[in-house]
């Protein structure tokens, strides 16, 4: 199937996060997970070292996600992993930077970043891009 | 990771139920700072016969306001003077917030006036009447440097969302801010249609 198609998510899905640390700051309007962060909503996976939520001003909507450090975003049939990544919520496009790899099933992408647009389930790579595939075995 | 109304309003509720907790928490050691519990004057004149002053008051009670005009009553079942403060028994706090009043209840407080330290213990309930809550065991509430701290389980809820840890605290920043740190196996979980259905 096509790469990110599996990387949609539906925001009417209950979610849980799980962290170590929750660090909710009311002047800076946001809130910040930290240690062993694992986000799940629906078939979407998102596990980072850290995860930092900002939301405005005025209406409280969240605005933006930043996860950083180890970060993997999994839908069960494809992986996106990179050093950070940086969604807009407005957008719905999330921007994974840091030697990305995007796995599914035997064949693999590598590049120097990605823009997954997760209202779509499209994507596209930035930088040298690597493509890895591994023979089926017969 | 989502959009819509679900975010939303867990951010909203964020934004207003954590600090609530100390709001109320705060205000109720606010409400002690002067040293002493200002007991309703008619109130002594009901004391049973021979109870005195020393051995204690039942159900004191008293009513203000809060820095920002928002009405507050403090009441306890019972408050005996103890070294340096008071011993409560039966606390209920309220903070008529228009449109959602906060209402605490603990089992036991005890009051300080020398570290100025409100520890409330026996089981604390912190409730708003749109259906929030913040269950926990204990909280230790400092007035000098406005210092809250929950040091057991705690549980908060709210219509369709859930948020659980081991521990609060929370932490003054040199900028003002507040930081309010949940410690310890953070769960939080949200369920966006829960949370449209409870607030349209």
């Amino acid at each position: 199937s096509q790469p990110f198609s599996s990387f949609r998510h539906d925001s009417s899905q209950p979610v849980e996060i799980a962290s170590d640390r929750l660090g909710v700051s009311q002047q800076a309007q946001t809130a910040e997970f930290i240690g062993n962060v694992e986000v799940l909503q629906g078939a979407l996976t998102l596990r980072a070292d850290q995860m930092l939520v900002s939301y405005d001003q005025g209406t409280g909507d969240i605005r933006q996600m930043v996860a950083t450090g180890n970060v993997l975003l999994s839908s069960g049939t494809e992986a996106a992993e990179g050093q950070s990544a940086d969604y807009n919520v407005e957008t719905g496009f999330l921007e994974m930077q840091g030697d990305v790899l995007l796995t599914q099933g035997q064949s693999a992408l590598s590049a120097q970043s990605m823009r997954i647009n997760l209202n779509e389930g499209t994507g596209e790579f930035a930088g040298r891009v690597r493509t890895v595939f591994v023979p089926q075995s017969q | 990771m989502a959009r819509g109304p679900g975010y939303s309003r867990l951010v909203r509720y964020l934004k207003i139920v954590l600090p609530m907790a100390a709001v109320v928490l705060l205000s109720t050691i606010f409400l002690i700072d002067q040293d002493r519990i200002d007991f309703d004057e008619s109130l002594l004149g009901e004391l049973p016969e021979g109870l005195d002053f020393e051995e204690g008051v039942l159900s004191p009670r008293l009513a203000g306001e809060l820095a920002d005009g928002t009405p507050y009553s403090l009441r306890a079942e019972f408050a005996v003077p103890v070294l340096s403060g008071y011993r409560l028994r039966d606390v209920t706090a309220r903070v008529e917030r228009e449109l959602d009043p906060v209402e605490m209840i603990a089992a036991e407080g005890v009051y300080s006036g020398d570290d100025k330290q409100l520890t409330l213990s026996g089981g604390v309930d912190l409730h708003t009447q749109s259906g929030a809550q913040l269950v926990t065991d204990s909280a230790v509430v400092g007035l000098n440097d406005r210092s809250l701290s929950l040091p057991s389980p705690l549980e908060l809820t709210s219509p369709g969302a859930q948020l659980r840890a081991n521990s609060l605290r929370t932490e003054q920043m040199p900028t003002g801010d507040d930081i309010i740190w949940f410690e310890g196996d953070v769960r939080l979980s949200i369920d966006p249609d829960r949370m449209a259905e409870e607030t349209e």
